[in-house]
């Protein structure tokens, strides 16, 4: 790939992350409420949560000294992987899925979290496009070398 | 005083070929590739701006037939080929200013 328009290409892997991240956020909220996971019963839904890493791109970048120093190539997405934490459990005995005691566990997510991680994720969505912008205007920028006005 | 006149050596005709020591690079086969001479680099970056506008046009196909996960793949397919043109249209215009600069030489 054309190493001018590398940064491009990172901004563009932090905003499928972003995207993947919102995605399993509004399956959260979507299942807020969601006490069997399959027709036979299997329990309340679990929170997920993304788990991103760095995705590291050996590549010739002309501007480092060093062939050593591996460029970071922007983010991937690890994996999704469930919340180990406890169910909510609601008396309701009148549930069809209530147990012997008459409490239903419901999922263990919390919408007002979910809110707040959904406003990091949507400003962090807002923070790739910003530099990817930064990162376009610098070529354009470039391009203005030497042109007369 | 002595003024050194304009002496072309030889060397300023070959194609360019940089040094291990200046890219810094131990590795062989990236060497290799930047041996290539001015046409081989046009050729390429030809290529390369041909293959970002053929990336925008398969993803524009993408997102009308609903294929398309995320949109902003397909603005930055855009944008990228955008960049591309406008790059190839700077080197264009610096060639042929060059060109015209030769053509007006006096003889």
């Amino acid at each position: 790939m054309s190493g001018y328009l590398k940064s491009i290409d990172i901004s563009s892997s932090g905003l499928t992350a972003e995207r993947v991240r919102m995605d399993v956020i509004s399956n959260n909220i979507a299942n807020a409420n969601v006490t069997r996971t399959s027709e036979e019963g299997g329990g309340p839904y679990r929170r997920q949560m993304p788990v991103f890493s760095v995705r590291n791109q050996s590549s010739k970048y002309f501007a480092l000294k060093s062939m050593n120093d591996s460029i970071p190539g922007g983010v991937s997405v690890a994996g999704i992987v469930e919340d180990d934490s406890e169910p909510r459990l609601v008396y309701d005995p009148s549930h069809p899925d209530a147990n012997k005691e008459g409490y239903v566990a419901y999922p263990n997510v919390n919408v007002v979290r979910e809110m707040v991680d959904m406003i990091t994720c949507s400003r962090a969505y807002e923070a790739n496009v910003t530099s990817m912008t930064s990162a376009k205007n610098m070529i354009l920028r470039a391009l203005d070398i030497g042109v007369k006005a | 005083m002595r003024i050194n006149g304009f002496n072309p050596t030889e060397s300023a005709f070959k194609p360019f070929k940089p040094t291990k020591a200046a890219i810094g690079g131990d590795d062989g086969a990236a060497t290799e590739g930047l041996l290539t001479t001015f046409a081989d680099t046009l050729k390429k970056s030809i290529e390369d701006l041909s293959s970002l506008e053929k990336d925008s046009s398969s993803k524009t196909n993408d997102l009308l037939a609903g294929r398309l996960d995320n949109v902003h793949d397909l603005m930055i397919a855009l944008e990228k080929s955008k960049i591309g043109l406008s790059m190839a249209i700077e080197v264009r215009n610096k060639l042929i200013e060059g060109y015209k600069e030769i053509m007006r030489m006096q003889v």
